[in-house]
Formats: C-alpha cells, structure tokens, sequence
C-alpha cells in the first residue's frame, strides 16, 4: 500500500530574510543576502557569506527562547523556520504532539563549541555545561523538538549538504510505507569558523559574489539557514482539513563513489539520484518545468550536475536555475531551504533567477536569468554533498 | 638542492602519513600523482599548505600546482626560483 | 519489517573483532575510559587508504568488511550508519588548525573526514557502491534510526543492507563528557564509563544461508517516565504475541550505576535471565548496536559470555533475545532478536 505525501506547511529563514514572504519577496525584487560577514567573528571579514541578518539576541528572542546558557544560530534558526512552517500548515496542539521531526544539520552547535574549544586550548575556564552540551548534531533536533512540544519520533540526518534533502526523502518514504502519518522535515545550520575555514582551505570559496553556472565561476559563497516543510499523507490531512501546497512524488538518494569531496566529471551519482527519483514518481510522462539546481559556483559541481541534467533530459535541459547565487551554499539546510523555494515556485507558477550570470558555462546550459512567470508542474531540486551523497526530490502541483 | 629534495621527501612523508615509504624510495623526477607514488588532489592541497607555511611559497592557483607538484625535482625547482 | 542478520562484527574495548576466540580473554582496563582493542589494520585495509583515516572510519571499515564476508555479500543494496559525535579526532584536528594559524592557511584534510558521512561515503567509495547512502547522528537514537532505515529498504524490496553504528573518544571528548556529567572521569563517580567503538551488519530481507539471527521487531521512544517502561514493554511484547516467559534473555545497558529504568526492567524481567553489555562496549550514543551485536552472536552461538550474565539462569539454549536500552533516561530502545532457522 502506498500513500500519497502532501505539502501541508512550510517556513524558512535565509540571507534573504525571515518567512516565505520576504524569501519570496526579495527573489522577485533580484536582490542577493550575499555579502560580508556582520555577526560571524572571522578573519575572513571580506568573504562575502549568505548571513541571516540578526545577532544571536535577536535570533533568541524570535524564537522564544530564554535559556540562560548559549543556544546555537542552528537551534534558533530552526526553532523559527519550523515554527513557521506548523502554523502555515495550522497544526494544534495535540496535532503536533503526535506530529515527528527528522532534522538535518552538517556542524550542529559546532558556533558554539568553536569558541568554547578555543578558550580550552589557551587553558582558559570554560563552562562546560553551557557551552559543549549542544555540540552534537542530535541536540538541534532535540531542542527544535521541545521547543514546538513534539513529541513523536525524532531522527537526524547528517550526510553533508544534501542532509535536508535526505530529510525530506526520509519522510516522503516513512508516510508512503504508512509508518507515520505526519512529519516536519528539513534542516538547519549557522555559519561557522569551522566550516568557512574548511571551506576555504578546500580553495573553493569565491572571494567575490559566486556565480553558478558562469563560464568563469570562482567557487561557492557559504550561507546559513532554515527551512521545515510539514508533510502528510492524504489520509491525515483531510482528516484536520488541511491544505496541501504541492505533493512529494518523487526523491531518490545514489552514491557518486568517485571522491571524497569532488563530483566525477560525469555526474554518475546525480545521474543516479535524478532517474530513482524519476521512477518513484512512476509517471513515464512526467515533464520537469522547472529544476532547482544544486549549482554551488564551483568548477567542479556546476559541470558535473550539467552533464548529469544533460543525459536525463537528453540535452532538452528545463529551465533552471540556482537559488544558492541569492542564499550562499546553507549546507545542512540547503536541501529544505530550495524545497521550500520549489514549493512557492508551484504555487505561484514562476521560476527564479541566477543571480550573477554573465557568461553561461560553454557547454550549452542557459540558465535562467531572471524571475519570471511560466506554468509549472512539476519541479525538481539537487541536493549533493561530499561523501558522494546524492540525492533529488520531485515537487508537483496538486 | 639534492639536500632541499631529500628533507621535501621526508616531510611529505610526514605529512600525508606515507608510512609504507622510506625518502630514498622516492625518485627525484618520479611522478607523485597518478602512477608513481599515487597522490591525489586532496595531497596537492595538503602540499600548497607545506610550501606556504615551510617555505613561504604561495601557489594561488590549484591548477598551477600540479605542474609544480610533478616531481620532487619540479617542487624543488619551483621553491628556489620564487624563494625570498 | 523483519531484518535476517547475515554479517555481523564489532571491535569494543573487549576482544570481540576475533570470532575465533570472542570475549575468550578479557581485558582489564585500568583508564577511566575503555578504548577500542582494535586489530592489525593493515590486513583488513588496504594500506594506501589508511593513511588519511581516523580510528573511527579504520573501526568502521574494519567492521563493515567483516560483516559483508560473513554475509557473502560484495555490494551492499544501502549504506547506513549511524554516528552520535562523528569523526571526532578529525573535528578536533581542525579546530586546532583554526586556532594555532588564526584562521590562516590551514590543511584541509582532517575537514574534509570531519564530515559526519566520512565514514558511509568512504565505504561507497571503496566498494564502488553506488546505492542509497545515509548516515544519522541522533543523540542515543542514532544507530536506532539507522536500523530503522534498513528496515525499511528491506521492505521497499532491498535484497540486503549494511548498516552499523560507531562512535570515537579522544582524551579531550572523554574531559568534556565528564563535566558535563554524560560520564565518570574517575572511579568514585557514580557514572557510566566511557567507551567506543564500531558495530556493523547485513541484515538481509530473505533468510539464506548466511542467516544466523533476525531483528524481528524495535521500537525507539523518548522520554518516558520509570512508571512508563513496564507498559512499553508489554506493548511490544503484545504486539510480537508473546509474554514475558518466551524470552529467553534479556540483554540491558545498564552498567552497575542505579538507575530507575533498568529497575523497572529488572522487576518485571525478574524471571527472566539478565545480561548485560557496557561492561564490553562502555557508554556511548551508539553503545547500543554493540547491545545487537552482541544479542546476535549470543543467538548464532547459543551461549551467554563471560562477564555478560547478570542474574537469573540460563537455561542452554536461546530463541529470542528482548534488547533493552537508554541513553541517560532520554533515548529508550526496545529490540527482538530471534535464532535463525528458528
């Protein structure tokens, strides 16, 4: 038996701002939230980042959080996108206590832990209690979880960048397999000094605004982020009376087996991900409008997804584009953040712009280059990460 | 320079955790990527780091490194032209 | 779902990696935390990619490679692992990195194993296995979710899955732990000790010949109450149709620290054999995927180890094995291992 998974609710913080409405907004207006640090204490004060533009105290208070100790940028963040996400889907009290979370993160309280660990190594006190407690990838989820009093199943999921996207897949398939009934699923992760200098030492950062795509793309630009979706099967959601925005119908996870880091030249892995997720959905007619790329704005990624969405589509790419040229690469929360771009993409029928392009890549993909309005269907969104994890959703109109 | 190649073999060694070699298993011109000691890309980051902070020798380009990163000889070559 | 266990290895601070002669001998720790008795890796592992792995990804590997020989099987159908604090050595590495060059130009490579899915995509990688690849890092759930996800590939029509669990300790992670009271830092406390290591598995969706133990129910819940624990556990016997007397052992995590839930436990179990495990895999977030291990190779030996028996008698022979649990009070674990052919 197989049930069909509807998009019943969704919320998002990003560079761009908080709420699907002023994400929305500011990708029609064609307005980047890349630029250099405010909040993030770095060296690397002139590397521009998709930073959420409040401090940590504000960050707090819109989450309602008043914890004495420090709480991670990825609790808050999530903390505020997820709760926007129950209240766009109108779940009550008891809805939520039965509803589960499966939350994806890459570094967790890492923003934290950073500067605790720092202070540990110069020998100075550090209170531990407050500051390593939430280091651990499982306590985002946990906090995120008590925060909107949930009180199902809990999972966490942390496979790179595509960690939402997997998130969402994980959901989609426990509701098809009539397991749950109702998930909140997607991911979140702060900027950090751990990963922008990770980054950075990997050379893959453009020390300017990145330009997926471009001929002369120079690397990515890191961002930070939340994004939840809730997700129902048909059975739930007509029995509360909810609305469904768009329905799961196809996601699909492959190993690219190639490099730790790198993707192979090929797109083996994309290739991979994208044809599951084809036939999960099961409709040998199904026409893509629209993808959501991964498009990072490295050398590497941006021609191997080409060659991958080349060879599915048999050179008739759809239009496309990637949102990271405005959000910066939200890494854990990526997969979530460009599904709840897909999400509105449907619902308001347009496709988003590639910011920053100016030369296309020579190989013959035109992305899209402004926001604009055309009839969408179906749209599919890339996820991948290091590790070679792959993975692809299919988002359609109900 | 042959004591400049002999103390970059055994740093490289060190560095990217070569247990199984010895320096003198290393050939001054053999290939280190691909075929001959079979390095690969995330060395080649690992061995701009060394020159940089060993020697004060920038390589600001990966594609340039691996022209450099040819052989012993070619990162020997290459530290002694651009050496302050 | 059912799961048939057709592999299985673990490498704990005890002798467990060498079947020939598991739990045989045992080794007395005399740190306040048991690190892995790991084996020569060297001839598990091929030496060229050793050189840039951590202890937790050479536990893994090591494990995984066991288990899929033992299996028969070459590629697996999925890939998943679950992980509590990741590849810790390496996260700790880099942070040094940042730290002593003041974010100068750092070495890449201790970020690049850092990433949490190191240890699955480096098995992808080395088995050339294209297929589904997740790796979850979920507190005392994280190899629960794990095995939740092969279960379900199982039922989505995977032929076999390789799935494990493995946490590191450094010195540093061991200090931390300890004050934040997740763990003793020395003998007095009355705390568990810390402990690590790697456990994996083919579960396979068909009984073949390889099949030696099933999964054949779990259950993960957060946050009971004690009074709680006693109706959990007639909930999931009810549901698998059988009562208390069917089991023939009872394997917890309690580790001698009093604790609540492991009373409740005993006290309704109290007819029951008992057995324990932390006192081989000592306390982590994945400590429990030893706990299946360990069930398994009691079913595929019928025999209770060394040091394992708590109280209770065991009467020679082994069906089934109810597996019970917690990570500090808040992630629970029930599972019901079985002998195959039963």
């Amino acid at each position: 038996m197989s049930h069909r998974v509807f998009v019943s609710g969704y919320g998002i913080v990003s560079a761009l701002g908080f709420g699907a409405e002023a994400n929305l907004n500011a990708l029609k207006q064609q307005v980047t939230g890349i630029a250099p640090p405010q909040f993030l204490k770095t060296k690397h004060c002139t590397l521009p980042v998709g930073e959420v533009k409040a401090s940590n105290e504000s960050l707090a208070e819109m989450a309602g959080v008043s914890d004495k100790k420090p709480v991670s940028r990825t609790v808050l963040l999530g903390l505020i996108a997820a709760r926007e996400a129950v209240e766009k889907a109108g779940l009550d009290e008891g809805q939520l206590r039965t509803s589960g979370l499966i939350s994806g993160t890459t570094v967790g309280g890492m923003d934290i832990s950073e500067h605790a660990y720092q202070s540990l190594q110069k020998g100075e006190r550090v209170d531990y209690t407050k500051s390593f407690s939430g280091h651990d990838c499982g306590h985002s989820t946990q906090a995120i979880a008590t925060g909107l009093r949930l009180s199902g199943a809990l999972s966490t999921i942390s496979t790179a960048c595509s960690s939402s996207a997997n998130t969402i897949m994980q959901a989609a398939r426990l509701i098809k397999a009539g397991q749950v009934e109702r998930v909140i699923a997607g991911g979140t992760d702060a900027l950090s000094l751990f990963t922008l200098n990770g980054f950075n030492s990997l050379k893959i950062l453009d020390a300017e605004l990145c330009k997926p795509f471009d001929e002369h793309r120079q690397g990515l630009n890191l961002g930070e982020g939340a994004a939840y979706l809730v997700l129902e099967s048909e059975a739930a959601l007509n029995a509360r009376g909810g609305v469904a925005y768009a329905e799961v119908t196809g996601y699909g996870n492959a190993n690219d087996a190639y490099h730790q880091t790198a993707s192979s030249p090929e797109g083996k892995g994309a290739f991979l991900a994208i044809k599951k997720a084809f036939e999960i959905a099961g409709k040998t007619d199904l026409t893509i409008d629209y993808v959501n790329a991964h498009g990072t704005g490295t050398a590497n990624n941006d021609l191997s997804e080409s060659n991958a969405l080349k060879m599915i589509f048999n050179d008739q790419v759809p239009a496309l584009s990637s949102t990271k040229s405005y959000t910066g690469h939200t890494l854990g929360a990526a997969g979530a953040v460009e599904a709840v771009f897909s999400v509105l993409a449907i619902l308001g029928q347009h496709v988003y712009g590639n910011y920053n392009l100016s030369l296309p890549m020579s190989d013959g993909l035109e992305p899209e280059r402004n926001f604009r309005s055309i009839k969408i269907d179906h749209v599919l969104s890339n996820s991948f990460g290091f590790g070679g994890n792959c993975s692809s959703l299919i988002f359609s109109k109900v | 320079m042959r004591n400049l190649q002999e103390k970059l073999k055994g740093e490289i060694i060190e560095l990217l955790n070569l247990e199984d070699l010895q320096p003198e298993d290393i050939g001054n011109d053999e290939p280190l990527f691909g075929s001959g000691v079979g390095l690969d890309s995330i060395d080649a980051l690992e061995l701009i780091v060394l020159l940089e902070r060993e020697y004060g020798v920038k390589i600001e380009n990966p594609e340039e490194g691996r022209e450099v990163f040819n052989s012993i000889n070619t990162i020997a070559a290459f530290i002694e032209k651009n050496r302050k | 779902m059912k799961g048939y266990i057709s592999g299985t290895a673990a490498i704990t601070p005890q002798h467990t990696f060498d079947t020939g002669r598991y739990l045989e001998e045992w080794v007395d720790h005399q740190t306040s935390y048991l690190s892995a008795t790991e084996p020569a890796y060297r001839e598990i592992i091929d030496p060229k990619l050793l050189r840039r792995m951590s202890r937790i990804i050479k536990m893994s590997v090591a494990s995984a490679y066991k288990a899929m020989q033992m299996a028969k099987v070459e590629i697996p159908g999925a890939v998943i692992v679950g992980t509590g604090l990741g590849c810790v050595q390496d996260t700790e590495k880099f942070l040094k990195e940042i730290i002593d060059n003041e974010e100068g130009i750092l070495s890449p490579t201790a970020f690049i194993q850092s990433t949490h899915n190191t240890i699955a995509g480096q098995i992808a990688l080395m088995l050339q296995c294209p297929n589904h690849n997740f790796t979850f890092s979920n507190r005392g759930h994280s190899f629960e979710n794990a095995l939740e996800d092969a279960l379900l590939q199982l039922q989505e029509g995977v032929e076999h899955v390789l799935v494990g669990g493995a946490d590191e300790i450094t010195p540093i992670v061991h200090e931390l732990m300890g004050s934040i009271r997740c763990v003793s830092i020395n003998q007095e406390d009355q705390l568990s000790v810390l402990g690590e290591g790697a456990a994996f598995f083919i579960l396979t969706k068909d009984q073949n010949e390889q099949s030696f133990a099933a999964i054949e129910d779990t259950v993960a819940f957060n946050n009971p109450l004690v009074d709680d624990v006693r109706g959990k556990v007639v909930q999931f016997l009810d549901r698998n149709e059988l009562a208390s007397a069917d089991i023939d052992l009872v394997l917890m995590g309690h580790n001698g620290v009093a604790d609540g839930f492991f009373d409740a436990m005993g006290d309704l179990m109290k007819e029951n054999a008992i057995a324990q495990f932390k006192n081989i895999s000592g306390e982590s977030f994945t400590a429990s995927a030893y706990g299946h291990h360990l069930a398994a190779v009691m079913l595929q030996k019928q025999q209770v180890f060394q040091n394992t028996l708590v109280s209770g008698k065991f009467g020679g022979s082994l069906d089934r094995i109810l597996l019970y649990n917690h990570y500090k009070g808040v992630n629970h674990t029930l599972t019901l291992l079985s002998k195959c052919p039963s």
